[in-house]
């Protein structure tokens, strides 16, 4: 016992050292309430054995510059890597760039890249196939999903085998977000001048990553081994040198409770996506550990259209957002098991504006009166308050492919609230795809329930609430936020960014364009054999299986 | 189909039938078939086409989806040659079809002809194993239930009825809960070896068993009370002889009419077992690729479908005159 309790403290020991030597970061998992078992190392890693996932969703497309898919990036990430590592407070590591220079105007980078660091076919990692990459991603017949991050790339020089110097058309503070995420990952050249997508895990698809694909069986499972000669670890790693495990396999088990019983049957070592009413056969359960990633992204939100009747009256947004006791709502139906969100940035980031909390919400007197003043003071037999002829009605349209977590049944339970507590008609309609893009391509739609996933603040903004975003094609200017997205990101200091960002958080729940509803977190449910599980900040999902061992 | 059905009704009942002699296969009318088969094939694969271009949002606004940037749609549309007129992508489609081309997923962005090809006979296999089940399952359940007191009758078209209505989610469940998570004799999922297809078979098997128990029981029933039974049986022939050699055979026009459009109905139902087993296939292919407007695998999974149904149907009318000699020579 004795023993045991020594080796502990020299565990806690070593990782205390390990956090401090890069920047203050440890596994993602213990900044989050809600973990109930930190997977910080109880013991030394050992090395070897194989180990299963149970994942929810088998990626559409393998590329990591083309995949938009979040639930793919986990996968994706044991083979492809990033010049630059993102920890989970925010702060950038040492990864494929062992440091990087900005120039005083911020329109130059200068990465220095690792020395040693090889694709898994053994071509060395040059600063001209990273300047290959860029281009390639850019060119302008591309379609890659990474592109639009890259819109303020000009062209990029391959000084020496090390040093690469990007040149950017204006100063973006989303630089080196843009340079952590999976989109700008590093594949071999040559594969890419290969006529082929790279979304078929095959012989092509070659990154630097701790894993190497081993085997792939579509629509069942991929599996990866490890890459002996890895050694060139993320600063926010747990452990450096190659990975820990020799095989991992990633098995689709799209259905929830198919996934909680391979676990509990021992068929699979670890499951992602546990579902709320399975969270306590793990959570707090000897022999399973179940587990919380961060949240940095933005909500899972109602975006209203500021141009589409009633709700283009600032009061109408205003009521829904007060009509309702949302607390309750989300404690009812997840169990606790996320949190109530107050703005549009998640409470992980540091960008996360904390004034907005305990500031609105669950006030259905000020939301009655404030319909009132905006003249719907008739109802009908129905209930519903009316202006003349007209029904007070907002119609949402949540596209068929994104419902998951129950989230209909969230937005079911507002409409119930809103209809008894302020006769409005909150009208939830499933539609598909193909309708929606209609709707975002006209200017149409009406309510938008969504979750963008996780990326640097400024570009998840534009995305939402600029005319350049998806929602507000060519909107006039006064709907939108152009100038404050773009001061966001043009804000060199940390603390004239985050003014900007605040402001722009603000402003998005005060005029109710946006109604933040909960936080969504990844989850994992995991035997108690399995350590060193952690969550990826860049992406908020798990990581790669890099750190993972059992034991 | 239709005329199946008719031709099946109209040989179930007693109406005599000239009685040719020109060999077991009908060769002309295969021939036939065959022939309506491939215009059936471009009928379904022109339709669909078409109602594709039809439905909200364009092709290039769902690629593009979340993404927005200067020259985004006109790069897609480059890519794939959604600019041209309409007409003129139906023909380019048409004339890559018949080299044997079935295109590029939008999505997945690999041969279509690879994506089916991958995943297609994980559900063939399944979809087989479960008819197979399901008639053995639907002859024993109706052959025992024959000539039975009123109390076992009453229990078997039950169970027959209970196999019909359950939701196959809800029994897939049922069975990974007591055999794959509690007794652990089977895996959960996958493809791999004979072990991993017991319960998604028995799953997609029950309905099957249910409805055919109940068609094969009714149409034996009828056909134990012709004379011509009685006069069989005046004979001196043992009563399961009687069964399985006189009122099985009867009842197996209308059963396998009855099978022959379930066989469609399993592929579809493999869509939900895929999903709950974790086992790749054409369910979980037309799901994705419906959901994301991918236009070629859709079209080619409608092209699969009918070309099952045209097989199937062709071979039923084999069959049929395999079955019942009357059939040989006409027509």
């Amino acid at each position: 016992m004795r023993h045991r309790h020594l080796r502990l403290v020299l565990a806690g020991l070593a990782v205390t050292l390990t956090a401090a030597a890069c920047g203050g970061n440890s596994a993602a998992s213990d900044s989050t309430p809600g973990t109930s078992g930190s997977t910080a190392a109880a013991g030394t890693p050992t090395d070897g054995g194989s180990l299963t996932w149970g994942v929810s969703v088998e990626p559409v497309c393998y590329n990591p510059q083309r995949s938009g898919q979040q639930n793919s990036y986990p996968i994706i990430r044991n083979y492809a890597e990033s010049l630059v590592g993102k920890a989970s407070d925010g702060s950038y590591t040492p990864w494929l760039a062992q440091s990087w220079d900005i120039s005083g105007d911020g329109k130059t980078y200068t990465f220095h890249l690792r020395d040693g660091v090889k694709f898994s076919d053994g071509t060395p990692l040059t600063a001209e196939a990273v300047k290959e990459n860029l281009d390639f991603i850019v060119a302008p017949e591309s379609t890659q999903s990474s592109k639009q991050a890259l819109v303020n790339y000009v062209s990029s020089t391959a000084v020496d085998d090390t040093t690469l110097e990007v040149e950017l058309k204006q100063a973006d503070a989303a630089t080196l977000d843009i340079f952590a995420s999976i989109g700008t990952a590093v594949l071999l050249p040559a594969s890419l001048k290969k006529d082929s997508d790279l979304c078929t895990p095959d012989a092509d698809l070659i990154g630097t990553g701790p894993f190497v694909l081993d085997g792939y069986q579509s629509g069942q499972q991929i599996s990866f081994k490890k890459n002996p000669d890895y050694d060139w670890a993320p600063g926010y790693a747990q452990h450096t040198g190659p990975a820990h495990l020799d095989t991992v396999t990633y098995r689709f088990l799209p259905e929830a409770t198919t996934r909680t019983g391979a676990l509990t049957s021992g068929q699979v070592d670890l499951i992602e996506g546990v579902q709320v009413t399975d969270t306590s056969l793990f959570s707090g359960q000897s022999g399973y550990q179940y587990l919380t990633g961060p949240s940095t992204g933005t909500a899972f939100s109602l975006n209203i259209n500021t141009r589409i009747a009633p709700a283009d009256d600032e009061r109408v947004r205003q009521a829904l957002r007060d009509g309702f006791d949302l607390d309750a709502l989300i404690q009812n139906q997840y169990l606790g098991t996320v949190k109530r969100a107050w703005s549009s940035i998640g409470p992980d980031s540091p960008y996360y504006d904390k004034d907005l909390e305990n500031t609105w919400g669950n006030d259905v007197d000020a939301a009655n009166k404030l319909l009132d003043e905006a003249g719907w003071t008739g109802r009908d037999a129905d209930g519903y308050r009316t202006k003349g002829d007209q029904q007070l009605k907002i119609v949402v349209g949540y596209p068929q492919p994104y419902v998951r977590d129950q989230r209909d049944v969230l937005l079911q339970a507002i409409q119930a609230q809103v209809k008894q507590n302020i006769g409005l008609n909150l009208d939830v309609q499933i539609i598909t795809a193909a309708a929606f893009t209609d709707e975002t391509a006209n200017g149409t739609w009406s309510v938008y329930p969504n979750t963008l996933p996780t990326a640097d603040p400024s570009l998840m903004f534009q995305s939402l609430f600029s005319s350049n975003g998806f929602l507000y094609v060519g909107a006039d200017k006064s709907l939108v936020l152009d100038d404050l997205v773009a001061e966001s990101r043009a804000g060199s200091d940390q603390a004239s960014r985050k003014a900007a960002l605040d402001r722009i958080q603000q402003t998005v729940v005060d005029d109710a364009r946006y109604i933040p509803l909960y936080t969504p977190v990844y989850t994992v449910a995991a035997t108690d054999k399995i350590h060193g599980i952690a969550f990826e900040p860049q992406l908020n999902s798990p990581a790669s299986s890099y750190d993972i061992w059992k034991s | 189909m239709t005329d199946q059905l008719e031709r099946a009704a109209a040989t179930a009942g007693t109406t005599p039938v000239a009685a040719g002699r020109r060999g077991i296969f009908p060769w002309g009318r295969i021939l036939r078939r065959l022939g309506t088969g491939i215009l059936v094939l471009w009928a379904a694969v022109t339709a669909a086409f078409f109602v594709l271009r039809a439905i909200p949002g364009s092709i290039a606004d769902i690629l593009a989806g979340d993404q927005n940037y200067p020259g985004l749609k006109e790069a897609i549309n480059a890519e794939w040659g959604l600019a041209d007129p309409v007409w003129l992508q139906y023909l380019q489609y048409l004339g890559r079809l018949v080299t044997g081309d079935l295109g590029t997923s939008y999505v997945q962005r690999r041969p279509v002809g690879d994506i089916i090809a991958g995943e297609v006979w994980s559900t063939v296999e399944l979809a087989l194993a479960a008819l197979l089940l399901g008639v053995v399952l639907a002859v024993a359940l109706s052959v025992f239930s024959l000539r039975r007191g009123r109390v076992a009758r009453a229990l078997i078209s039950t169970v027959e009825l209970v196999f019909t209505s359950v939701p196959v989610f809800w029994v897939g469940i049922l069975l990974l809960t007591a055999f794959s998570f509690t007794l652990q004799w089977f895996p959960v999922s996958g493809a791999n070896g004979w072990n991993s297809l017991v319960l998604p078979t028995i799953t997609l098997a029950l309905p099957t068993a249910g409805v055919l128990g109940q068609v094969l029981r009714e149409s034996m029933e009828r056909t134990l009370g012709e004379p011509f039974v009685l006069s069989v049986r005046a004979r001196g022939v043992a009563p399961g002889v009687v069964l399985v050699r006189h009122a099985l055979k009867h009842a197996l026009l209308p059963a396998m009419t009855l099978a022959g459009s379930i066989v469609g109905g399993l592929l579809g139902g493999a869509v939900i077992t895929e999903t709950v087993f974790g086992r790749p296939g054409l369910g979980s292919i037309t799901l994705r690729a419906v959901t994301n407007k991918d236009v070629p695998v859709v079209l080619a999974v409608v092209l699969f479908a009918a070309l099952i149904y045209v097989v199937v149907s062709t071979l039923l009318d084999i069959l049929y005159t395999v079955v019942d000699p009357r059939l040989r020579g006409t027509r």
